[in-house]
């Protein structure tokens, strides 16, 4: 191997490294990211901040003042916190006969 | 033939009984036009003791406004395993809900009452809007309601 050969291998190593130290910038950046994690962190906090706010409106809900809620619309925006029936089969509690099944109508 | 004729008479001995036994029994409410969003209907059974025995319907989906019917409420925990198989939306303003359930015989006269609390979004919460005795005379009779039920009765 001549010189120049070495001296080539040499340059191609270094430009190499050099490619994988700018690689490694993006995961400082990162690095700031995460340092950036307390303004998330913060976010977190306004997030509770919410949720009393939302306690707040559960307060006034406890009163007499009837419910508060997005449910203009009532029941049919799939949402959480909706009930899903198991099956149309009323609950055994002695007040149905066994095997029926309940009709409803709204006009 | 004959063995039409024993079909026959297999399958009607064990119809009659069963007609003899069912209740249909047809719960309507009218709504008020109270101008808010759909009402939350809770319909629930007290003995003559005047403690909870069980639920009958369940008007309105979203657990979380359960507590507003308060007597009901009171009652379960809201445990929605007492209302899985007959909930269904909640009951606009100006509506009529008709509800057609297979009910036991032993309920009528026998001291069992009706109850019924009504919730509204923004509203005032009315526990025990309707409260009618489940009697055969009181059969096809309109109680009016106290805020947002105009009317209810029920049909054997």
């Amino acid at each position: 191997m001549t010189f120049q050969t070495r001296l080539l291998a040499a340059s191609a190593f270094a430009l190499l490294l050099a490619g994988s130290a700018a690689q490694a910038m993006p995961t400082a950046e990162i690095g700031n990211d995460n340092a950036q994690a307390t303004p998330i962190t913060q976010v977190g906090f306004h997030w509770f901040g919410d949720d009393d706010r939302g306690r707040g409106d559960d307060d006034d809900r406890r009163g007499s003042h009837g419910y508060r809620g997005d449910d203009d619309d009532d029941d049919d925006d799939g949402g959480k916190n909706m009930i899903r029936q198991q099956s149309a089969t009323p609950p055994s509690n002695g007040l149905f006969n066994p095997g029926s099944t309940p009709a409803v109508q709204s006009n | 033939m004959k063995s039409f004729m024993a079909v026959l008479a297999v399958t009607t001995a064990l119809t009659i009984p069963s007609l003899a036994s069912a209740a249909q029994v047809t719960l309507t409410t009218k709504m008020r036009s109270y101008g808010g969003n759909g009402a939350y209907l809770a319909y629930y059974v007290t003995n003559a003791q005047g403690r909870y025995v069980g639920s009958l319907w369940m008007a309105g989906g979203k657990t979380r406004y359960y507590e507003h019917l308060s007597g009901w409420y009171r009652a379960t925990g809201g445990n929605t395993a007492e209302i899985n198989g007959i909930t269904g939306a909640s009951v606009g303003s100006g509506r009529t809900l008709k509800v057609t359930l297979d009910l036991a015989d032993t309920l009528f006269d026998a001291g069992y009452q009706l109850h019924i609390d009504a919730a509204v979004e923004d509203m005032r919460d009315s526990p025990n809007e309707i409260v009618v005795p489940l009697t055969s005379a009181g059969a096809g009779k309109a109680v009016s309601g106290s805020r947002y039920i105009a009317n209810f009765s029920f049909a054997r």
